[in-house]
């Protein structure tokens, strides 16, 4: 108890109070930057994974074309879980004027969706309402276009299939988006219990099943064992949040940036603490030694600071995680506009999280140096002795607690162990820069005269010190630079993933005879139109004479992609602009390919190669030279593959898995496909294709893009907001390491004022100490910057091309300003007020 | 109640010849014996072991050879830790440069040998001796808010507070102007007399080390008696 007391006391007023605060303050920054970043992304994750909900219509899914098994529905409900079921085909579509169309039939049960809401209008193109089931017995909803390829309006009755049903509602958006499921034909949405009325499905009908569940997380992976889904080859599941998707790579890329927010925020904290605890066991040198003469042994000093350690962990855990819950309630608030709904309570493991780091930081860092303290002399109070300073050893303790927290939080070992020897070799060559810089700064010193001398002799008078403080400067300037960057980095990635203005409207399965007026049609509407390509159906029948199923079969991961499904196919003599080739040759181009493109000339009887997509060959096991056979309506042909390439899919433009260097078959039919931009007040041309050109299939994105843009605003401006924080914290890291080396830099100024030298020669040379101080900081922080962005950057936020960074513009001049003017201000005070003063200060 | 016997020590070697020898001789065998309550000067001229000597004495620190022996305990032969447990038994201190605690007021700073001793009523003792000091109006004031001679009263009360056998006072003059100097020099040796304590005081001013029962001279590294 009586310790207790004694550390207490001791700690806040005994001769380390100041240092006491400093470190309190680096913890309270450390757990309030990492508790604002757990909180916030934890609960983001929740919102992120609900809206990804919303995409599938529930928080997992279950979906093939084969019936589910009835039992496993039993089996979902026995375990707790919420059930939909819904099926698609394809049936015919008669209006009462007998106008036909071939429609993608939805049939939903009434629990469909579990999650997220229809938009539906009362008339086709009107003001979309939410709702929140599907159609009742005998009613059916159609998309817009559909009213007009029929000449039907609402309150009309069409026949699907053998079934008649009473329009009611125009259906402008379903909640889980499943157009690109069911090959783009305009959707027909009715009630499940109305499917057998239609008689539209009869055996061997192309039919997808799927049923959608809700419920926890670890309920429906224990669901998914016990059904053993791996056992059915045509039964595919997808839960929200682990599937693909642009949102599931937005959200993949601010965990990525959170990542190396907080493992940067820990980093700051852990040079704030480093730096406070030094200054603290430098200031208790002496009070230990009187301790020690009052009667105090070792391990009652150590005990001491083992209580003052655990007071000062308390405090800053509890003022750190209340201030943490304020920058989130902050980025709740920058956040209001884009989230409106209440967020989920977040996980014990936000709050436990920025605990273990900052408790962990404190004694990994400070703990050291108590530890040490407890070493001091007692003859210290009858003969001033200098502290012993804290041996290397003890230092690499907290770098190897600091590595091994970044690893529990990034999950990861390679990177962070890479990024911690990056930034310990970068110490080492700072001061060996110092060091060679020695011998020319040397002679500089020398020649020159006045300010230069001064500054530059005192510079190389404190050089190791000078090279160690440069890298604690340089790690603050680091974490601010990298978290720029990473900030910069991922808002044009982001941008790049929805560019103005791209396309959102895909038109296909326009014939010969229809392409010139739809080109003419288009044009007059949209500035920004794909080219138009080819585009047949086919599917790959062998590989290497093996046939294509036992090749699969083969293989041990395929990835998500379905490689029994047909595919859509194209033949061109150009890579298209946004892809890239990964391996291989792109084909020369040749007059009779340019022909095949516009008319159906007869094939070449050049070798048929094809250009396959990479994540397509890789998933398949599929390489360069592998000739494959693929099946063309029925006619087979076989081709090389001559090239790999990459794709764009954000580019919103047709992408293809596989391209024909020439029309593969004299006898393929094609029809065209392209895709382009319509701003919203153009929309009513999507109306006029659909009636004019009733066979023409259009698929508009513009909904789903405008979400994933909002999504996309909203991730980018907690980017900025994170930013923000971490700007604040450094700035105040920086600050108060400024505060605690500055009395050692400005002792010699103090001397040259009391010598009588004058203000203008002590400014001066304060200048030159401090520019280079801040070049060299500079130079460590750009230099580690952009080793932190090649090493890591581009590997958690998935960015391709870093190109050259920017920071080796701006970053040292940045740098030598900031710290030549706060060097230079904190100067200044030694010149207005009388030495005898500035002399107690600094010594 | 204080005895040395063949204590040793030399300096760290500068040279290689230095090394040799073991280093630069600074206590060549002193030899003495206190007895309880009497009180002992030491003096010398600067450099001559004089403060290394009171460290070995207090406990502060352990000779090369040699013992002292407290109360027929050999502390020089004890770890740091034991002899903190004798210095907080039998060993009190007031240091030329005061060493109190600047963040804490002066009934605090003379609290804390009582506390880390864990006694009972420390405030109240320590508020006891701050006004045996004369000092009762300042006992919240802060060290740097108080004078010299102040301060060094402070420390006075915070080494009698304690009521330890053995005072070592090194300089507890030394920083203090000349009648300020003779106040404090008065209340020790009152005091300490008053608590039949024993005084070792390390000075180089005669007229203070006069004042002591005995004199004990350092000089070449051994130590003499000077009537």
């Amino acid at each position: 108890m009586k310790h207790i007391k004694l550390a207490n006391r001791l700690l806040w007023r005994g001769a380390g109070g100041r240092s006491a605060a400093m470190l309190l303050f680096a913890l309270i920054m450390s757990v309030g930057v990492v508790a604002c970043l757990t909180l916030t992304t934890d609960r983001l994750k929740q919102l992120v994974y609900s809206q990804a909900s919303h995409l599938l219509a529930g928080d997992a899914l279950i979906e093939g074309a084969v019936p589910i098994p009835s039992e496993w529905q039993g089996q979902a409900q026995s375990q707790g879980l919420l059930i939909a079921n819904s099926l698609a085909f394809r049936a015919m579509l008669f209006s009462q004027e007998e106008a036909s169309q071939l429609g993608a039939v939805r049939a939903v049960d009434e629990g469909f969706p579990l999650k997220g809401q229809f938009l539906v209008a009362s008339k086709p193109f009107g003001e979309p309402v939410e709702e929140a089931k599907g159609p009742a017995l005998g009613e059916v909803w159609l998309t817009s276009r559909l009213f007009g390829a029929l000449g039907v309006s609402v309150g009309d009755k069409i026949a699907v299939g053998d079934g008649e049903f009473r329009i009611t509602k125009a259906l402008i958006q379903e909640p889980d988006n499943p157009q690109s499921v069911m090959g783009f034909a305009p959707r027909v949405l009715m009630h499940y219990g109305d499917v057998d009325s239609t008689r539209a499905i009869a055996p061997g009908s192309r039919v997808q099943y799927s049923m959608m569940l809700v419920g926890e997380k670890d309920a429906l992976i224990r669901y998914k064992d016990s059904i053993a889904l791996a056992k059915h080859n045509h039964l595919r599941w997808n839960a929200a949040g682990s599937g693909s998707g642009p949102e599931a790579d937005a959200f993949k890329r601010i965990n990525g940036y959170v990542l190396m927010v907080a493992s940067l925020a820990l980093l700051l904290g852990a040079v704030a603490i480093g730096l406070a605890a030094n200054e603290f066991a430098r200031n208790q040198n002496n009070q230990v030694a009187l301790l020690k003469t009052l009667g105090l042994g070792p391990r009652a000093v150590l005990l001491v600071f083992v209580w003052q350690l655990l007071i000062l962990a308390l405090l800053g855990c509890a003022v750190g995680l209340f201030a943490g819950w304020a920058f989130h309630q902050g980025l709740l608030a920058v956040l209001s506009n884009l989230i409106q709904q209440t967020l989920p309570s977040p996980a014990w493991g936000a709050w436990t999280t920025p605990i273990i780091s900052g408790v962990t930081v404190l004694f990994a860092f400070a703990g050291p140096h108590f530890w040490w303290l407890r070493k001091a002399s007692p003859m210290t109070v009858l003969r001033t002795q200098h502290a012993m300073a804290l041996p290397y050893q003890y230092y690499l303790l907290g770098i190897g607690v600091m590595i091994s927290l970044v690893m529990l939080l990034s999950g990861m070992i390679l990177l962070p162990l890479l990024a911690f020897l990056g930034l310990f070799a970068a110490f080492y060559l700072v001061r060996l820069i110092v060091v060679l810089s020695f011998k020319p700064l040397g002679a500089l010193h020398d020649y020159s005269k006045g300010a230069w001398r001064l500054g530059l002799g005192q510079w190389l008078r404190y050089r190791y010190q000078n090279a160690t403080q440069a890298t604690v400067f340089g790690l603050i300037f680091m974490v601010l630079f990298s978290v720029y960057t990473a900030r910069t980095q991922l808002l044009a990635a982001w941008q790049q993933q929805v560019p103005e203005g791209a396309p959102n409207h895909f038109i296909f399965n326009i014939f010969d005879h229809q392409k010139a007026d739809i080109e003419n049609m288009i044009a007059g509407h949209s500035d920004n139109v794909s080219p138009y390509y080819a585009m047949t159906r086919g599917r790959i029948v062998a590989i290497n004479n093996l046939p294509w199923e036992e090749h699969l079969q083969s293989l041990e991961n395929r990835g998500n992609i379905n490689y029994e499904r047909e595919l859509n196919l194209t033949w061109s003599d150009t890579l298209q602009s946004d892809n890239t080739l990964k391996e291989g040759e792109w084909w020369p181009p040749s007059p009779v390919i340019d022909s095949a493109m516009d008319s159906n000339v007869t094939a070449s009887e050049s070798p048929l190669l094809i250009s396959v997509e990479y994540e397509y060959a890789n998933g398949a096991g599929m390489q360069l030279g592998d000739n494959v056979v693929v099946s063309l309506a029925g006619q087979e042909v076989t081709a090389e593959i001559a090239n790999i390439r990459m794709l764009s899919w954000q580019s919103m433009r047709p992408n293809f898995f596989i391209i024909f260097n020439r029309i593969p078959s004299p006898f393929v039919a094609n029809s065209w496909i392209t895709s382009f931009y319509l701003p919203p007040d153009k929309k009513n041309i999507v109306n006029a294709l659909s009636q004019r050109f009733p066979s023409v299939t259009l698929i508009e994105v513009d909904q789903a893009l405008l979400s994933l843009k909002k999504l996309i605003q909203q991730l980018g401006l907690a980017v900025e907001y994170l930013l923000l924080l971490i700007v604040f914290s450094a700035i105040a890291v920086l600050l108060a390491s400024i505060s605690i080396t500055l009395p050692v830099r400005l002792r010699a100024a103090v001397l040259m004022r009391t010598f009588g030298a004058s203000r203008q020669l002590i400014m001066h040379s304060l200048w030159i100490e401090f520019i280079v101080l801040g070049i060299v900081a500079g130079i460590v922080a750009s230099l580690g910057t952009e080793l932190l962005m090649r090493f890591w950057l581009v590997k958690t936020l998935e960015i391709d091309a870093l190109g050259f960074l920017s920071i080796w513009y701006w970053g040292i001049p940045l740098s030598v300003v900031v710290l030549a003017a706060t060097g230079v201000f904190s100067g200044r005070s030694i010149l207005v007020v009388p030495p005898t003063h500035s002399l107690k200060r600094t010594m | 109640m204080l005895d040395v016997i063949d204590l040793i020590h030399s300096l760290p070697a500068m040279s290689d010849d230095n090394a040799s020898q073991g280093g630069n001789p600074l206590l060549n065998g002193i030899n003495c014996h206190i007895k309880k309550g009497q009180s002992v000067a030491i003096v010398g001229a600067s450099g001559s072991g004089k403060t290394t000597l009171l460290g070995f004495l207090a406990g502060l620190d352990t000779p090369k050879q040699g013992k002292v022996l407290i109360d027929d305990i050999n502390i020089a032969a004890l770890d740091e830790e034991g002899r903190a447990a004798v210095r907080a038994q039998y060993v009190a201190f007031v240091f030329q440069s005061f060493q109190l605690i600047d963040g804490l007021t002066a009934l605090q700073n003379v609290c804390l040998p009582l506390e880390v001793k864990d006694e009972s009523a420390p405030q109240k003792k320590a508020k006891k001796w701050l006004e045996r000091v004369g000092l009762g109006h300042r006992i919240h004031h802060n060290p740097k808010t108080l004078s010299g001679g102040e301060q060094q009263r402070v420390a006075l009360a915070r080494a009698f507070a304690c009521a330890s056998p053995i005072l070592f006072a090194d300089e507890p003059t030394g920083s203090l102007d000349t009648q300020t100097g003779e106040q404090i020099a008065d209340l020790l040796f009152q005091l300490a007399s008053e608590q039949q304590q024993t005084l070792i005081l390390v000075t180089h001013d005669l007229k203070l080390a006069k004042r002591c029962e005995r004199i004990l001279t350092l000089k070449n590294g051994v130590l003499s008696e000077t009537y």
